[in-house]
């Protein structure tokens, strides 16, 4: 039992490792995932995520919007109930799903053509970036339900949008290498250990002192005709290793 | 093996630490109304606005901070005020937030109330502010005053949130909050209070105002009372309800031909019939209330527990 639970253990070190790898590999050096830029068709003033399409918690997300000339674009971030009463009353399109890295499904809302009021006079986005050509918004998503809003400001709408996304968990870079490290070392150390424990094959070998003091390898069978004998010395060697 | 069990337990941690969790997909999609340390702010910025809207008695820049009867109050206030040449307080100095009662919504329109009590003078009102939209500032839309002694009951909580009550669920109360409120009006409407409000320190005074306009000389006098539909209500934490609503009143004055009716100098009448009345006059009047609510099986009657209010429309009619 006690060789499984040190192989387990070893299992567990081998996926640290290969989880360590993966992270660096997807995430990079700067931790983020990309994604775009991705051509958006839409003549409208707003773009939405409907509630729920946003289901974690806890990752760094990064949305660029990109529109051509210096149209004013801002991007916002802000509890489901705020976003979806803000674009209510305007023609939008609401993504409806979304899968990482970019598999989008719309939805055509009707609506004004224009939104209620600024999104830059808004008080309750959680996280928001407005600009001339393109705007970046960078936020950790909260464990409430949130949507990502890409919205035209003033008389401006959003014909030629490009969107890029990233996706980041912070010190994921570091971490993996932890995991590789950790992981590496558990499997080597296991490893280590196991080659020097006896096992189920473990091997008894019996030698006999002779009377002018020469040693014999003798088997059991052998051991078990000689009678009654005197055990001078018992010694465990190392597999691998001979007296 | 106990180095083992803390090799794992740090894998674990380690990798645990790293990975982004997946939020409940069946968790409801809610807003808290509002970060308990932005209550302030609010209360601020309408104190504020009010202020200074008080000083010039100018309604305009209250349409920004109030909305429905509030405002109606406070703008027949600065009518009766202005023609009356009466100078109103303004509340706007230092204030303290007693309580704030914050539910949450899943959608708009958003609300919360407070008890804020002005430092200068000691007076405190229950204040409910509304959000109509995202898009909209917060807007009060009703204050009631109550007194210093006055203790509001517990507000059950659900996690940090305020327990909210549908102005139409009596259940396990004595009524629903909207039934509450048109059962007060009706007992008002009636000379015979009916007994459930009889002893209502709202209703006696209501009545102690219809009798002395019973007792004019010349004039017919007529009352009727209605509610307003917007009624906001919390659950206490005894099972009952504390709700905020509002009564409306006209007054309806009917002078006995060939007479004509003055009012004493410093009435509401006054301000908006200087020159009194001939044939018919009606004055419509908004009460603002606090009411408790007492869950099924209590002993206690609903009572009210604060109220304020004023004129908010005239009209006159010669013939």
């Amino acid at each position: 039992m006690r060789i499984i639970g040190w192989r387990l253990l070893q299992g567990a070190g081998v996926l640290a490792l290969l989880a360590g790898i993966a992270g660096i590999a997807v995430f990079g050096p700067d931790s983020r995932f990309v994604s775009g830029p991705h051509p958006i068709e839409t003549e409208g003033s707003a773009i939405v995520t409907r509630p729920g399409v946003i289901a974690w918690k806890d990752v760094q997300i990064e949305v660029l919007a990109e529109v051509p000339g210096d149209k004013p674009v801002f991007v916002g971030l802000g509890n489901s109930v705020d976003v979806m009463s803000y674009v209510e009353g305007t023609e939008r399109l609401e993504v409806i799903s979304f899968e990482p890295p970019w598999s989008v499904e719309t939805s055509a809302a009707q609506g004004g053509p224009a939104l209620p009021a600024s999104p830059t006079a808004m008080d309750w986005w959680i996280a928001g970036e407005g600009g001339l050509g393109g705007a970046l918004l960078q936020a950790r998503l909260p464990d409430e339900s949130v949507s990502v809003a890409v919205l035209s400001v003033g008389d401006a709408n959003l014909r030629g949008l490009t969107l890029s996304t990233a996706y980041g968990i912070e010190g994921i870079f570091a971490r993996s290498i932890g995991l590789i490290l950790l992981g590496g070392a558990v499997v080597m150390l296991v490893h280590l250990l196991l080659r020097r424990e006896p096992g189920e094959d473990e091997q008894v070998v019996y030698v006999v002192v002779e009377e002018d003091g020469s040693e014999r390898e003798i088997s059991a069978e052998e051991l078990e005709a000689l009678g009654e004998v005197e055990i001078i010395e018992e010694t465990e060697v190392p597999p691998g290793e001979r007296r | 093996m106990r180095a083992a069990t803390l090799a794992v337990a740090t894998l674990m941690v380690l990798a645990g630490c790293a990975l982004p969790g997946e939020r409940d997909p069946d968790a409801p999609v809610v807003k808290h109304v509002l970060p308990d340390e932005e209550v302030d702010d609010v209360v601020r910025e309408y104190r504020t606005v009010r202020g200074a809207a008080v000083d010039a008695l100018d309604p305009q820049p209250l349409s920004t901070v109030e909305t429905g009867s509030a405002l109606a109050i406070d703008t027949g206030m600065f009518t009766i005020a202005e023609e009356l040449e009466r100078e109103e307080f303004a509340f706007d100095g230092a204030f303290t937030v007693e309580e704030s009662y914050l539910p949450r919504f899943s959608r708009y329109p958003l609300w919360f109330a407070t008890v804020v009590s002005d430092d200068a003078t000691g007076r405190r009102q229950v204040q409910v502010f509304e959000r109509g939209t995202a898009s909209e500032p917060w807007l009060v839309t009703l204050t009631a005053e109550i007194t210093e002694k006055t203790r509001l009951p517990g507000v059950g909580r659900s996690g940090d949130a305020a327990r909210r009550v549908a102005p139409d669920d009596g259940t396990a109360m004595a009524g629903a909050p909207e039934d509450i409120l048109a059962s007060l009006a009706a007992s008002l409407e009636d000379d015979e209070a009916e007994a459930t409000w009889r002893d209502d320190p709202f209703v006696e005074q209501m009545a102690g105002a219809l009798r002395a306009n019973q007792q004019l000389d010349g004039v017919s006098f007529e009352q009727s009372w209605s509610t307003e539909p917007e009624v906001y209500a919390l659950r206490t934490e005894d099972g009952g309800a504390l709700v905020f609503g509002t009564l409306l009143r006209q007054n309806t004055f009917t002078v006995d031909g060939g007479l004509r009716v003055t009012w004493p100098e410093n009435s509401p009448q006054r301000a908006f019939w200087p020159d009194g009345v001939v044939g018919t006059g009606s004055l419509r009047y908004a009460h603002q209330l606090v009411v408790y609510v007492p869950p099924d099986g209590s002993d206690e009657p609903p009572r009210t527990l604060g109220a304020s209010g004023g004129v908010i429309d005239s009209s006159a009619d010669p013939n």
